[in-house]
């Protein structure tokens, strides 16, 4: 196990690499330059552009900019801030667990009611649960995150006035994003864990737990949901690191202020250090938590052996 | 020597109120019959996180609002379009317009107590002329050469050439502690000290920005109506980028005060307990440019786009009202800008006019498929603007379907606001509905001088007469030499001006006084919440 994870982890190494050398590449692609974008609908002149243009090292050609950059990032510097001149690093620490939070909250929503909500359309198939709990699944999966976003804001925080709009950094202000973004999520679970569990419990072993005599809820959580796991753990993987990429939709509309929006301004802004951080700690993430997945499999699964 | 001294206007608050709401700034209402008292936080919210409150190292929009708060400045502009007194009591201007002699107010201190003289205002200037600073506003700065200090309360500003626009462009240079800027050093940024009505507060990245109350402020504005420190205790500018939440926090109590979107201001200013300040006569202009590739560069062809141009109904479909149809190529808010003369020289909406403009240029449809020809080939051309705007997907729309009357094939398309720069310098963008903010008629200047701010002008007469309106210091003859400009550019269509949008704000009707200066920038000092 311990050689697994250590494996993984050096693994990660040209994931890394790779990936900063596609976000560069991006550079030469992406029309765009940060200094211009600053003085779009701005007064300049050609000696301030040039003269901000050498500061940032931008007049250098690309593949000096790289080398010099990958050398930074293998001592710990990610460079600093175009726009800001912060150091990247402190960038992403004001953010990254704001996003965290965020994700942990929304997964632990999506997980309860997809789960939930699938078992129960699985046990009852065909009845009025069934059809009303993958209605309510229907509904997720089509609602634009957008305004569903700022259905709940109108309802709870404008009409009912339960929750303040913007965020006072309590946990009460955690309650609503993540129930919105938790349930999204929760309809495509919903929908995994029906499927699974109607297969797992036309298994034989299933009637076997059933004729030993066992009692139903053990037969559920020992035999059935137990086997059924193990497509949503995957399903559920792919999902915690989309949240951890940030969900900008739903940072902007309740003013969240995670990775997501500062990813989507750092490009509107061509902020190129900027960029290639945040792209690397969400690519680390997302890697992060397919190592996790597995793990998880081997402990659902005595087959899988991670060794 | 012309000498501009300090003028005391007598007038008393309620003939200054009513002065100022006539002519240019809007206030809350219901101002005049209270007496403002102190206390309370004026929240409110801004779209994105500013890159920094240093004047030095930003040329944000969103910063300078908030760093309007925080710096005084040389001088105003008043209503009148001339420079008025602030932390400079008095200036010469010399006879050759090359050197400007500005006297310092003498007893005023920044935040940390360092003395505001005139080796702090050297102090800044040098720190923009400096290369290694390499301070996005530098251009503003214009021929300025170098900036002397002779004693504690003169400051001696010297020009290569003369530079009309240095009194407006001040409005880009707060001073500055330099005390604060050398122990800070990189993050002064972040901890902006001035000598402002409100002291930097905290700053809670990604979250808000709050600002706090300079207790011992004195303020030597007479367009303003405290003359004292600022009435309310703390302004918190809460970052929140969608426009939706923003109206949902306003409405639901946790703002005073947002920039109201165009599609709520109707509803919104029929809500009890809000109402919408609007400021017409801004700095806004929205125009349409054109590339210096066929069949864009042919006068005929933008002549014929002028007369198409129907902005009445632009303001009114696409901006839902809150829009002024504007002739001219500045904006309204400007000295220059004259109605009658944008008339008289420019296109008003005509398609007849629009189609013999056409035929006059040889555009004509000899095949018959509704569609003109130029060099015997159908013109088909694209109508640019930037995303994700609607107003700006709603206007290019409009545009479209009464060019597609006058048989111009047109397709409208909306690009990333990062990509299209480069795409406007290659010529890629034929044409284009564009949207500046700019306080001073060298717009002209920054649109138009070769080879203009898309790379696509060259026009060494347009030059010549842009020389003369940068290089004319005295304000009333520079009006006249920017005038000149207007004419020449929309005799030969090199844009086409449709639009100046107002500035909006949603405001609780317990916020009183809140109001903007003649170059549009909000005036919190006024500011006093209402029990």
């Amino acid at each position: 196990m311990l050689s697994f994870l250590l494996r993984r982890v050096v693994m990660m190494i040209p994931v890394w690499f790779a990936i900063l050398t596609l976000v560069f590449l991006m550079r030469a692609l992406v029309p765009g330059d940060p200094v211009e974008i600053m003085f779009f609908g701005r007064a300049s002149s050609p000696e301030v552009v040039e003269n901000m243009r050498s500061q940032l090292g931008l007049d250098q050609p690309l593949y000096r900019q790289y080398v010099t950059y990958l050398g930074n990032v293998m001592q710990g510097d990610l460079g600093e801030s175009i726009t800001t001149k912060r150091p990247v690093t402190d960038e992403i620490r004001d953010r990254y667990p704001e996003t965290l939070k965020l994700a942990v909250a929304s997964l632990a929503v999506s997980i309860a009611i997809g789960l939930a909500a699938g078992v129960l359309a699985a046990l009852y198939k065909d009845s009025l649960v069934d059809t009303l709990a993958m209605a309510f699944s229907v509904a997720g999966l089509s609602m634009p995150a957008f305004w569903f976003g700022l259905l709940m804001i109108y309802l709870f925080s404008v009409r009912l006035g339960w929750f303040t709009v913007v965020p006072d950094g309590s946990l009460k202000s955690l309650v609503l994003p993540a129930l919105t973004l938790g349930l999204i999520a929760s309809s495509i679970i919903a929908r995994l864990v029906r499927s699974a569990m109607l297969e797992v419990l036309g298994q034989d072993y299933i009637r076997t737990a059933r004729s030993k005599g066992l009692r139903e809820s053990r037969v559920m959580s020992n035999h059935a949901i137990r086997n059924a796991l193990l497509p949503i753990v995957t399903i559920v993987g792919l999902q915690f690191g989309g949240l951890l990429s940030g969900a900008f939709i739903i940072e902007a509309v309740f003013a969240w202020h995670g990775i997501g929006e500062l990813g989507v301004q750092a490009f509107a802004k061509r902020d190129f250090p900027l960029i290639q951080g945040i792209v690397l700690v969400v690519a680390s993430s997302y890697v992060l938590v397919n190592l996790l997945v597995d793990v998880l499999y081997a402990i659902l699964d005595p087959r899988v052996n991670l060794s | 020597m012309k000498t501009q001294e300090s003028r005391s206007r007598r007038l008393s608050v309620i003939l200054a109120l009513a002065v100022l709401a006539l002519t240019w700034a809007p206030f809350t209402p219901a101002s005049a019959q209270d007496t403002p008292v102190s206390g309370g936080t004026f929240r409110t919210a801004i779209s994105e996180e500013p890159d920094q409150l240093d004047p030095a190292n930003t040329n944000q929009l969103l910063a300078s609002n908030i760093m309007n708060n925080i710096y005084d400045r040389l001088v105003y502009i008043g209503a009148d379009g001339l420079p008025q007194p602030w932390l400079a009591e008095s200036w010469t201007i010399s006879d050759d317009n090359l050197t400007i002699t500005f006297v310092i107010r003498e007893g005023v201190t920044f935040h940390d107590g360092t003395v505001l003289d005139a080796a702090a205002v050297k102090f800044n200037f040098d720190r923009i002329l400096d290369p290694a600073t390499a301070a996005p506003n530098k251009a503003f700065l214009g021929s300025l050469a170098s900036v002397a200090a002779p004693d504690a309360v003169t400051v001696v500003f010297t020009f290569a050439s003369p530079y009309a626009p240095f009194f407006t462009n001040l409005l880009s240079f707060g001073i500055v502690s330099p005390t604060a800027v050398e122990s800070s050093g990189d993050t002064f940024g972040r901890n902006p000290v001035g000598s402002g009505p409100f002291m930097f507060g905290s700053w809670d990245t990604g979250s808000r920005i709050t600002l706090v109350r300079n207790p011992d402020y004195v303020n030597y504005r007479e367009d303003d109506l405290n003359k004292g420190p600022a009435y309310v205790d703390e302004i918190v500018y809460n970052v929140i980028s969608e426009a939706s939440t923003q109206s949902a926090a306003f409405e639901a109590g946790e703002l005073d005060m947002i920039n109201a979107p165009r599609e709520d201001v109707a509803r919104l200013s029929e809500t009890e307990g809000i109402s919408i300040v609007s400021l017409e006569t801004s700095s806004n202009i929205n125009f349409i440019e054109f590339a210096a590739n066929e069949p864009f560069n042919n006068e005929a062809f933008r002549k014929a786009v002028s007369y198409a141009i129907d902005r009445e109904s632009i303001a009114e479909i696409a901006y839902l009202g809150n829009a002024t149809p504007n002739q001219c190529p500045i904006p309204i808010a400007n000295a220059a800008y004259d109605a009658e003369l944008c008339a008289q020289y420019g296109s008003t909406y005509d398609l007849d006019l629009a189609r013999q403009a056409l035929a006059d240029g040889g555009f004509v449809d000899s095949d018959g498929d509704g569609i003109v020809e130029f060099n015997g080939e159908n013109v088909s051309v694209t109508l640019w603007s930037y995303a994700p705007y609607p107003v700006q997907s709603k206007t290019i729309q409009l545009v479209q379907a009464d060019l597609n009357q006058i048989g111009l094939a047109v397709e409208v398309q909306t690009v990333e606001f990062g990509a299209m720069q480069p795409m406007l310098e290659s010529g890629e963008i034929g044409f284009d509905y564009m949207r500046w903010t700019y306080s001073d008629q060298s717009i002209l200047s920054a649109l138009f001088k070769s080879p203009g701010w898309t790379g696509q002008t060259s026009d060494p007469e347009l030059d010549r007469l842009i020389e003369a309106s940068d290089t004319t210091v005295d304000p009333e003859a520079r009006v006249e030499a920017s005038r000149q400009v207007m004419r020449y550019i929309l005799e030969h269509a090199i844009i086409v001006p449709v639009v100046s949008d107002w500035v909006q704000s949603a405001v609780r009707d317990n916020v009183r006084d809140y109001h903007w200066d003649a170059l549009n920038t909000e005036r919190l000092v006024d500011v006093w919440i209402a029990s």
